[in-house]
């Protein structure tokens, strides 16, 4: 990992959910936060090409998700993993709580409240 | 030592759940006192459905189990036969839901108290627990003046 540029957890914090959910095949681009993310997929796994673009900053990752890939873990774990190892661990749990909730919120639709979703499946 | 609801969780993720600011303060200072937690397994399943029904995101869904998992001081207690069996009857003497006597019946098991946002919980479970929302538990440990929730933060 040493070749790698290193970003801080709080670069990455919205790119972070956007890179796990960008949907299909291609190239899309999304921004915020003076961020810009770059996917491209080949129909391989193997051949996932993840590069984050961090203000003019380029970090690939690519050959992380592979190696993560080869350990059996699925492209979007592998994915993760590499990105996670690439910004650095994030040893505070609570700081970890509050950068999901920041990601869940904003994604967060309109309609029934998280609590009477939860009751829901309580019926 | 505390049994904490799935219900707390989830208002503490999403922040425009009424409920946000306490549990949010609840939770925080429940693992910045390192205080004992007690959660059955099935609060992770129960947080990531929810979450996953509304955002339609496996990912995101599926990383909020692994955060709570991970949050300090909590312990995941399995729910083997003997935990079963005590939901049973939590379940049938208090008209309870199954996922509700479950929480119930390891808080009676552990002699814990049950922090909780579901009103059933709160007004059915037996004497022999107390069942208290965050905010009440937040304002019963200001008021003892014993520290280890008591937090300045808003």
């Amino acid at each position: 990992m040493s070749s790698l540029a290193r970003v801080s957890a709080d670069e990455v914090t919205t790119l972070d959910y956007r890179l796990l959910s960008l949907p299909g095949r291609g190239s899309e681009q999304e921004q915020g936060r003076n961020v810009h993310c770059w996917r491209q997929d080949d129909s391989s796994p193997l051949m996932h090409s993840t590069t984050l673009c961090l203000v003019g900053r380029l970090v690939s990752i690519t050959p992380h998700v592979s190696t993560y890939w080869h350990m059996g873990l699925s492209t979007a774990q592998a994915r993760y993993r590499a990105l996670a190892e690439t910004v650095g661990e994030r040893t505070d749990p609570l700081a970890e709580l509050d950068r999901l909730s920041r990601l869940v919120s904003a994604a967060w639709k309109p309609g029934k409240s998280a609590l009477s979703l939860l009751l829901e499946g309580r019926r | 030592m505390y049994v904490v609801d799935a219900s707390v969780y989830v208002c503490r993720i999403v922040s425009s759940e009424e409920h946000h600011e306490v549990s949010k303060r609840f939770v925080d200072d429940l693992c910045a006192s390192q205080h004992a937690v007690l959660c059955p397994e099935i609060l992770l399943p129960e947080v990531s459905s929810a979450l996953a029904r509304n955002l339609d995101d496996t990912a995101l869904a599926e990383q909020a189990a692994r955060v709570i998992r991970n949050l300090p001081g909590h312990r995941f207690v399995t729910v083997d036969k003997q935990l079963a069996e005590s939901a049973v009857e939590v379940a049938a003497r208090h008209r309870l839901k199954g996922m509700d006597a479950i929480y119930v019946a390891l808080a009676l098991r552990q002699n814990a108290r049950l922090v909780t946002l579901d009103d059933e919980q709160l007004h059915r479970a037996p004497s022999g627990i107390e069942a208290v929302t965050p905010q009440d538990e937040l304002e019963a440990v200001n008021l003892r003046g014993r520290g280890p929730l008591t937090s300045s933060k808003g």
